[in-house]
C-alpha cells in the first residue's frame, strides 16, 4: 500500500486546484465569510489560509495516518447485526472517534449550532481526502448534509435540540428514502405517516412501513420521506412529506445487507412500527423540495468520494508500475502500461477540475440565496442544478474506469486481496448507483442541457483571448467543437422526448468533454504541466465528441437502440 | 486528584527522508524541512491524557521564535491550556537553554510533572531533561515509555529494557523524558489538531518572556566553539618489493622494525 503522512500535502493536483483555481474570494464574499464587521475572518487571505490549513491538518493528516492504514481491516471486518443492534468493527469505531475528536463532524454546519460553517467547496475537498483513505468512511463523514437539511428546513425547536449534538458528533444521521418498490422512482414511496390526533394539525405523527438500502440506518437522527397525504387527493410525489425520527424501540433494524463494496458502511433495512415522528418543513414538500435539496448535497458528496477513490487507485497503479519489472524494465516504461497510467491520471485530474468548479457554483448559489440576491441566485442555481448531476455521473463513471484499469496495471496481482486495488474497485462500483444512478443523473442533466443552461456556464470562455499561442490553438479546437454540441442539443429538442432519453447520455458526454476541456485549458494557463494534461484530454475528447455528434444527428431509428427481437 | 503538568516542546529538523539528492540546483545544500519533535509530541499526548482522566492543566513552554512549525500553537490546537514562549536571539547550548526553561518553569509556578521527549537532536541523550531536573531540584527519569501510575506525590514509570520492562517510582515533582515506541493504533499516539480550536486559537496571543524578564541577567553562560584544527596529513611512502626475492623481503622486515 502506498503510504503518506498527509493526503493534502502529498497531492500536487489537489493543492493546485485549491490554491490557484478555486475562486475563494468570490465564495467568501458571497457567503459572508469576509468583508463585513461580523465576518469570521478579517481578510480573504486569512480565510483562505484557514481553509487550506484545515485541509492539511487535521483532515489530511488523519486521513493519511489513521484512516488509510485501517481501511483493509474495515473492509474485511464489515459490520454485524446482533439483536437488532448494528455493531461496528473496532477500526471503524476508531475512525469515527478520530473524526469526532478532531472536531470534523460539523464542517458545514452553522457556527451558531457548534459547527465550523465552512463552504461546500471546502467540504468536497475534505470528502475527497477521507474517501481516498477509506471510501466507506465517507458514508459517515459525508452525512453532514443531513444536518444541513435540518438546519435549512426544520423548526428552531428541532434545530436547537438536534444540531449541537450533530455538530459535536454525538449524534449521527441517515437519509431514509428508498423502499423496495421506490428506488429511482421515489414518488412511489408507501411508508405511511399518520397524524395521531387528526383534529390537531400540530399534533404528533407516527410512521409505519419499511425502508431499505439505508446507509447508516442505525444512526440516531433519521430523515424519512413518507406519505402523509391521502393518495386519492394527492398522488405521487405531492403526497410525500419529510419527517424526523430519532432512534428508539419503534425503529427496528431488521437486517443489514451483504454488499460488494463499502463494507465499513452498514446498509440497513428499517421497519417503522408506529414510530413517533416530527414533520420537517411543510406537508407535501417532502420530495419536491427537501429530498431534492438533500440529494443535491449527497450527489456532490458522491462525486468527491469518486475523485478520492480514483486518486487512491491512480497512486497504487503508478507505484506498482514503477516497481514491477517485466521484460527487463519497469512496466511503467512499457507503452501499453504507460498509456493506461496516462488515461487514469487525466481522468482523475479532469474529475477533480469539474468537482471544484461545480462546488464553487453551489457555494455561490447558497450564498446568493442567503443574501437575497435573486438574479445571482438564479444564475448560479441554474449552473449548480445542471453541473451537480453531471459531476456525479462523470466522476463516478471515471472512478469505475480508473479502479478497473488500476487492477489491469497490477495484472494477476490486482485480482488478489493482497493489493488494495481490489478493494478500491469494489468500493467504486456503488458510486455510479447510489444517490441516483448514472442514468438518473443523465436524465436530470439532459433536460437542463436542452433548456440551454450550459450556455451561461460557457460564457466566460466564449470571447476569451488566450495570449499563449499553444493554448490559443487548443482553444480554437474547443471553439470548433461548440457548434457540434449545440446542434446535437437542438436535435434532441426537435426530435422529442423519447429520442432525447435514448440519446441523452451521448449529449451529456459531449457537454462534459467540451466543458471539462475548458476547465483543463484554464488550468494549463497557471501550471505548465497541465498543458500535457489538456492535450492528452482533448486528444480523446474531441474525436469522441465528433463521434457522439454523428450518432445523435444520424437518422437511426429508435428501434436500433432496442435490440430486442420482435 | 488533578495534576498540573508542564510540557517542554521543540521544533527539530525532519531527518526522516534523507534519501535523494542533498544539493539543490544551485549546488547549495537543500534545507531540511522542520517538524514538531515527535517525542515532545508524545509527551504532550501523555500530559493531555492525564488531564482528560484526572483533571488539572497542561502548560506548554518553548524557547525561541517558531521556524516552520509553531509548536506552541500546535499544542493549543490539541487542547493545552496555556502556552509560554521564552524569547532569545541566540543559538543556545543545552545548559543555557535549561537555565532559561528552569526560570520560566519557576515563573509558571506549582506543578507536579515536567515532561519532554528524549529528543532527537540531542542524540536521544535527554541532556536537557537532566540539566532541567538539576536546576529545579526535581527527581528525574529518562527513556520513560509510559506512566503506569500517578497518585498524589508519586509517579511510577515504565521503561523498556532488554528482556523486559523496568518500573521506577519517583516522588513528585519530577522531570520525565519520554521515548515512546508507538505500535499500530497505539492509544498513546498523539492526537490530531482539533478543527474548532484551530479556528479559535489561530491568533490567540502567546505570552513571551525574555531572559531579563525571567531574572537572568547578562549573557547566558554557554559553551562556545573556540576553534578548529585539522589533523596533519600523514605522508605515506610506498616501496615496490620483489616478492620472489628472499633478500628484498628480509630488508623490508628490517626497515619496518
Amino acid at each position: 500500500m502506498v503510504t503518506s503522512e498527509n493526503f493534502y500535502q502529498d497531492n500536487p493536483d489537489l493543492r493546485f486546484v485549491m490554491e490557484q483555481m478555486v475562486d475563494w474570494a468570490a465564495i467568501f464574499a458571497m457567503r459572508g465569510d469576509t468583508g463585513h464587521a461580523e465576518a469570521p475572518f478579517d481578510s480573504v487571505e486569512e480565510a483562505r489560509e484557514a481553509n487550506l490549513d484545515m485541509l492539511s491538518d487535521p483532515i489530511g493528516t488523519i486521513a493519511a495516518q489513521r484512516i488509510a492504514p485501517r481501511a483493509e481491516d474495515v473492509d474485511r471486518l464489515g459490520c454485524r447485526l446482533e439483536n437488532g443492534q448494528v455493531i461496528f468493527s473496532e477500526p471503524l469505531q476508531r475512525n469515527l472517534d478520530d473524526l469526532r475528536e478532531a472536531q470534523l463532524t460539523g464542517l458545514t454546519m452553522d457556527p451558531a449550532y457548534g459547527g465550523i460553517g465552512f463552504s461546500k467547496t471546502f467540504y468536497s475537498a475534505a470528502v475527497e481526502l477521507v474517501s481516498r483513505a477509506d471510501a466507506s468512511l465517507m458514508n459517515f463523514f459525508g452525512l453532514q448534509g443531513i444536518a444541513d437539511t435540518i438546519q435549512q428546513f426544520a423548526s428552531d425547536e428541532i434545530k436547537n435540540e438536534i444540531l449541537p449534538d450533530m455538530a459535536s458528533g454525538l449524534l449521527s444521521g441517515a437519509m431514509v428514502l428508498t423502499e423496495a418498490d421506490a428506488g429511482s422512482d421515489l414518488s412511489a414511496v408507501r411508508t405511511r405517516s399518520l397524524l395521531e390526533a387528526e383534529e390537531n394539525p400540530d399534533g404528533d405523527w407516527t410512521l409505519t412501513g419499511s425502508k431499505r438500502f439505508i446507509t447508516n440506518g442505525c444512526g440516531d437522527v433519521l430523515l424519512v420521506l413518507a406519505r402523509s397525504e391521502d393518495p386519492a387527493k394527492y398522488g405521487g410525489g405531492r403526497g410525500l412529506s419529510f419527517f424526523l425520527v430519532t432512534r428508539g424501540e419503534r425503529v427496528q433494524i431488521r437486517r443489514i445487507e451483504e454488499k460488494l463494496g463499502i463494507h465499513g458502511s452498514p446498509t440497513c433495512e428499517i421497519y417503522f412500527d408506529k414510530a413517533p415522528a416530527r414533520l420537517i418543513g411543510r406537508r407535501g414538500h417532502g420530495l419536491t423540495r427537501y429530498t431534492a435539496w438533500l440529494m443535491a448535497a449527497a450527489r456532490l458528496g458522491v462525486a468527491a468520494q469518486s475523485v478520492g477513490i480514483s486518486e487512491a487507485a491512480l497512486r497504487e497503479a503508478e507505484a506498482y508500475a514503477n516497481d514491477r519489472e517485466q521484460f527487463g524494465k519497469k512496466i511503467a516504461e512499457l507503452p501499453a502500461v504507460a498509456v493506461m497510467l496516462a488515461e487514469m491520471r487525466v481522468a482523475t485530474e479532469a474529475s477533480r477540475a469539474l468537482l471544484y468548479a461545480t462546488s464553487t457554483f453551489v457555494d455561490l448559489q447558497e450564498g446568493a440565496e442567503k443574501l437575497g440576491l435573486n438574479v445571482e441566485e438564479k444564475k448560479y442555481g441554474r449552473a449548480a442544478d445542471l453541473l451537480t448531476p453531471m459531476v456525479k455521473y462523470y466522476t463516478s463513471e471515471l472512478c469505475n474506469m480508473v479502479t478497473s484499469t488500476a487492477i489491469q496495471v497490477h495484472g494477476g496481482n490486482g485480482f488478489m486481496k493482497d493489493y488494495p486495488v481490489e478493494r478500491l474497485f469494489r468500493d467504486a462500483r456503488i458510486t455510479n448507483i447510489y444517490e441516483g444512478t448514472s442514468q438518473i443523473q443523465v436524465d436530470w442533466a439532459v433536460v437542463r442541457l436542452v433548456r440551454g443552461e450550459l450556455t451561461a456556464i460557457l460564457e466566460p470562455y466564449a470571447g476569451r483571448v488566450w495570449e499563449d499561442i499553444e493554448l490559443a490553438e487548443l482553444a480554437e479546437r474547443l471553439h470548433d467543437s461548440r457548434p457540434l454540441l449545440d446542434q446535437a442539443t437542438a436535435c434532441l429538442k426537435q426530435r422529442g422526448p423519447e429520442y432525447r432519453d435514448l440519446m441523452a447520455r451521448r449529449v451529456v458526454d459531449m457537454a462534459l468533454d467540451h466543458y471539462v476541456g475548458w476547465l483543463l485549458l484554464a488550468q494549463a494557463e497557471k501550471w505548465r504541466y497541465k498543458r500535457k494534461v489538456v492535450r492528452r484530454f482533448l486528444a480523446d475528447a474531441l474525436p469522441r465528441l465528433r463521434m457522439n455528434h454523428e450518432i445523435v444527428m444520424g437518422d437511426r431509428t429508435l428501434d436500433l437502440e432496442r435490440l430486442v427481437e420482435a | 486528584m488533578s495534576y498540573h503538568i508542564i510540557v517542554v516542546v521543540r521544533e527539530v529538523w525532519d531527518t526522516r527522508d534523507l534519501v535523494g539528492e542533498p544539493l539543490g540546483l544551485d549546488g547549495v545544500l537543500k534545507p531540511l524541512p522542520r517538524r514538531f519533535d515527535p517525542e515532545d509530541l508524545n509527551s504532550l499526548e501523555q500530559a493531555l491524557q492525564i488531564k482528560d482522566r484526572e483533571g488539572g492543566s497542561v502548560t506548554v513552554l518553548s524557547v525561541g521564535q517558531p521556524g516552520e512549525v509553531d509548536v506552541l500553537r500546535e499544542c493549543l490546537y490539541r487542547g493545552a491550556d496555556e502556552a509560554f514562549r521564552v524569547t532569545t536571539d541566540e543559538d543556545l547550548d543545552t545548559g543555557a537553554r535549561a537555565a532559561l526553561l528552569a526560570a520560566a518553569i519557576r515563573r509558571i509556578g506549582a506543578h507536579d510533572l515536567v515532561l519532554l521527549g528524549v529528543s532527537v537532536p540531542e542524540g536521544e541523550n535527554s541532556l536537557l531533561a537532566g540539566e532541567l531536573a538539576g536546576r529545579l531540584g526535581h527527581a528525574q527519569l529518562t527513556y520513560v515509555d509510559s506512566l503506569t501510575e500517578l497518585v498524589p506525590g508519586q509517579v511510577t514509570c515504565r521503561r523498556e529494557i532488554e528482556m523486559g520492562s523496568e518500573f521506577v517510582r519517583l516522588p513528585l515533582p519530577a522531570v520525565l523524558a519520554l521515548g515512546v515506541y508507538l505500535l499500530k493504533d497505539d492509544p498513546r499516539t498523539p492526537r490530531a489538531a482539533k478543527a474548532m480550536l484551530k479556528l479559535k486559537l489561530k491568533k490567540a496571543p502567546i505570552p513571551e518572556w525574555s531572559a531579563a524578564e525571567l531574572g537572568l541577567a547578562g549573557e547566558p553562560r554557554r559553551m562556545r566553539l573556540a576553534g578548529l584544527t585539522a589533523l596533519p596529513q600523514r605522508n605515506v611512502e610506498t616501496h615496490d618489493v620483489d616478492a620472489g626475492s628472499e633478500a628484498a623481503l628480509a630488508a623490508l622486515l628490517r626497515d619496518i622494525r
